[in-house]
Parts: structure tokens; C-alpha cells; sequence
């Protein structure tokens, strides 16, 4: 009985991470189309943050996969709307960041809404879209290409070893990137982004939605650790 | 990907430019980010967060036009005239320099689908189309000038000898023996993460670059 709660609580804090304490913020550039406050935008160029604390990420098991998420910190976007940049501070307990290396899924979430809403990078389009991960022929983006190699490690002959050194677990430096998603629900028919969601997220600049109207953006998304301009 | 597509600026650098001058008159700022390894002044900053800015005026974006001698082409717009400048973000490192002038110039080639900073370097101040950030794909493919305020991403180039597939080399140079002057001395910019076929080559002139990038166009004040 001992050895069987020692096993539970090895896994426990394998599970739950146990990194040092370090300032990290979390990152994705790229643009998009939306509202914030009553006021549309399209194009618009952003970065949305999540700045919180190494000791923060966890690693869970979702829908049978491995993923790396951080659920605290203090989420800021930075709209840029020709020369004017607007920073919006979000309303604590709404964003969250994960990564799902086996899915080549990595963005922020929003609880009570779904973990690729607002703002996803994929290897294709669409998150959860894309099917297996195709092997045997390079792939085009660092997300595809790091879930490639997840499951194909020979096909390590298509990349350079600094490709493969970008794996992370969401507790360090990290440099990803991908097609941009930006909507919470897609329409791939008639390739637009029909709808918001019923709940905005809330900022103090007003509420803010994302419809990005294009699949065919692309995004960075990085993590750097240390306090960055706090 | 057609063959047309795959010419892109290899022509330009090989036929030089002919430039037809442009209407209008406002100040224009092009700007790229990316994130990568780069150098300055000989200090090397691993994946880095890097801004490259051009500041000119519409009045001097010129269309262009050019063949190569094997018949290849290229035509689209291009600014020479103007400032550069790079901003580097390391950690808490925030590095600025200003780039010397007649190294910098931005390009955009409709014909063949890619734009952004493009160079004159070496001795021989031959045109480096994909240095020191070129992009391809995705939006950038729908970029519809120059003078056009707006946000759009592809696929990030710091090649030089680009485009690499279409030369028969499969590989990028040394951009260490190509270094741009700045006024913090000299700047590399590299590209650590491509794909490749088999034999390790890069598999393709577009989709090559596994890394990605923006480029905004900003006109007026």
C-alpha cells in the first residue's frame, strides 16, 4: 500500500512538473482580423502575451495525448492598427497557453471557449484539422515538422539538427511557428470565420474577439525566460 | 509550384534592375520580424527577436522589370532610397544599429511570389535577393505593392545565393562572408531551420524555410 501511494505521488510531480521558479512570457505574433471594444479591425498586426512563471507549467494527458499548458500569468495584447499600437490587459483567469507536440498544436486558450480560441499556430490550417501527420517528405512548418519527428524519428534526414533542438516543453526559451488560426470556428467551405464566440474575452480596453477571415497566415510563437521588460 | 514561381529573384540578381519611377509622395516604413540566430559587431544572439526597418517615401518605389541571361524574369517594385536600421531583442538586451548606407533595399517580385529585404553585397555589390530576409508563401503572396499599408507573413529567407533549388545548389551561403555594415559593426543574419530532401538539400525555393516572418507596410507619418 506504501509503495503504491510512493508510485502515485512519483507520478504526481512528473506530471505536475516540478520546474525551478523563472519568469517566462509566452508569445505569438501575427495578424488577424476582430473586434476590440465595438470597434472592428482587419489585418491588424498583434502579439499576445502570457507572462507567468516556469513553475506554473504542467504537463497533462489530453484526448490520449501529452500536452505542456501554463493557466497563470497576466495575458496582455498588443494591436497595431496602422501607427497606433493598443495594449490591452486582459482580465486575470481567462488565457491560458498550451502546447500539443503530438498534434503540432501550440497557442492560447481560453477557458470556457476551447484551447485553440483566441489565437492557434498548426502545420496546416486548421488545429485538429490536419489528420496524421504525414512522414516520409519534409513538412513545411516547425510545429509539423517537430510532431514528424515525434513519430518519425528517421525523418530527421529532412531537417538540420537545430530544427529538432526547438522540442520544448513550454518551460524554457522556445521558438515555434505555424499557420495562424484565429477563429473559433472555421467554416473550411466557404473559407471565411462566420461567428464570435457568445462570451467575449474581456480586457480592460473593452471586450475583445478574434474572426480572423484567412487560413493561410502564419504566426511565431515564442517563450523567453528571464523578466522581459515587466 | 510552378516552374515560373520557382524563378523568383534569381533573375534580379543576375539581370540587374530596370526601374520605372512611381506616382505619389508619403513617407513609408517597411518593416520585418523574425525569429532567429543573428550577429552584430561580432556578439551572437541565438534565436533572437529581429526587426529590420526601411523608412523611404513612396515617391521612390520603382517598378522592375528584368530578364536573366537564360531567359528567366522577374518584374515587380523595389525601393533603394531610403534608411535601414535593425533592432535586436536578446533577453533583456535591446541593440540598435543603423545600417550603412546603398546596402539595403526592399523588393517586391509579383511575377514569381516574394518580397521583403533584399541587399548589395560584397565587392562586386551584387544583389542578394534573399538576404538579409526575404519571404515567401502564405499572404505574402497577395502583397499587392509597395505602397499598400498593411500586415502580411510567409516563409523567412536569409539566404544568400537564393534561390537555392533553382540554382542546382540545394544550399545557402555563408552569410559570415557577406556581412552588412552598421554603425555596431557588421551584422549576419542566419537560417538555422529549413527542410531538406534526403540527400540534404533544400527541397524547394518557397517552402524551404521552415521559419516564418511579417512584413508591414506602414504609409504616412
Amino acid at each position: 500500500m506504501r509503495r503504491a501511494i510512493n508510485v502515485g505521488f512519483a507520478l504526481a510531480v512528473a506530471i505536475g512538473g516540478g520546474a525551478s521558479a523563472e519568469p517566462i512570457v509566452y508569445s505569438i505574433h501575427g495578424d488577424a482580423d476582430g473586434e476590440l471594444d465595438g470597434r472592428a479591425f482587419s489585418g491588424a498586426q498583434f502579439r499576445l502575451e502570457l507572462r507567468s512563471d516556469t513553475v506554473h507549467t504542467v504537463t497533462a494527458i489530453e484526448n490520449g495525448v501529452t500536452v505542456y499548458r501554463n493557466d497563470q500569468g497576466h495575458a496582455i495584447l498588443f494591436l497595431t492598427r496602422g501607427a497606433q499600437t493598443t495594449v490591452a490587459h486582459i482580465v486575470p483567469n481567462q488565457i491560458f497557453v498550451r502546447y500539443d507536440p503530438t498534434n503540432g498544436v501550440v497557442g492560447f486558450g481560453t477557458h470556457g471557449i476551447g484551447p485553440f480560441y483566441p489565437v492557434s499556430l498548426d502545420w496546416c490550417g486548421l488545429p485538429m484539422g490536419c489528420g496524421a501527420i504525414e512522414t516520409g517528405t519534409p513538412e513545411i512548418t516547425i510545429v509539423g515538422a517537430l510532431a514528424q519527428l515525434k513519430v518519425a524519428p528517421h525523418d530527421s534526414v529532412f531537417y538540420p539538427a537545430a530544427v529538432e533542438a526547438l522540442a520544448t516543453e513550454l518551460r524554457g526559451r522556445a521558438l515555434l511557428g505555424g499557420f495562424l488560426d484565429a477563429c473559433v470556428s472555421y467554416d473550411v467551405i466557404n473559407l471565411r470565420c462566420p461567428s464570435i464566440p457568445g462570451t467575449p474575452i474581456k480586457t480592460d480596453q473593452g471586450d475583445l474577439y478574434f474572426q480572423k477571415q484567412t487560413l493561410f497566415g502564419k504566426g511565431v510563437f515564442t517563450a523567453t525566460v528571464g523578466r522581459v521588460g515587466w | 509550384m510552378s516552374t515560373r514561381q520557382k524563378i523568383l529573384c534569381a533573375a534580379v540578381a543576375a539581370a540587374g534592375w530596370l526601374a520605372v519611377g512611381m506616382a505619389a509622395a508619403a513617407p513609408v516604413t517597411y518593416t520585418t520580424f523574425v525569429v532567429t540566430d543573428v550577429s552584430l559587431g561580432g556578439r551572437f544572439f541565438h534565436n533572437a527577436s529581429v526587426y529590420l526597418k526601411f523608412v523611404g517615401d513612396t515617391a521612390d518605389v520603382q517598378a522592375f522589370n528584368v530578364t536573366a541571361s537564360d531567359g528567366k524574369s522577374g518584374s515587380g517594385w523595389q525601393i533603394t532610397k531610403g534608411t535601414a536600421s535593425v533592432e535586436i531583442i536578446s533577453g533583456r538586451r535591446v541593440i540598435r544599429a543603423n545600417f550603412l548606407p546603398d546596402q539595403i533595399l526592399v523588393a517586391f517580385d509579383s511575377e514569381n511570389g516574394g518580397a521583403g529585404f533584399s541587399s548589395l553585397v560584397g565587392s562586386d555589390h551584387h544583389v542578394e535577393a534573399g538576404y538579409p530576409l526575404g519571404m515567401t508563401g502564405t499572404t505574402i503572396w497577395s502583397l499587392p505593392d509597395l505602397v499598400t499599408t498593411g500586415v502580411w507573413s510567409g516563409h523567412a529567407w536569409s539566404c544568400i545565393g537564393y534561390p537555392p533549388a533553382l540554382r542546382g545548389t540545394g544550399r545557402c551561403g555563408d552569410p559570415a562572408a557577406y556581412p552588412l555594415h552598421t554603425d555596431h559593426g557588421p551584422f549576419v543574419i542566419h537560417m538555422p531551420y529549413f527542410a531538406t530532401n534526403a540527400a540534404g538539400t533544400i527541397f524547394d525555393d518557397f517552402e524551404g524555410a521552415l521559419n516564418d516572418a511579417l512584413f508591414s507596410v506602414l504609409v504616412g507619418p
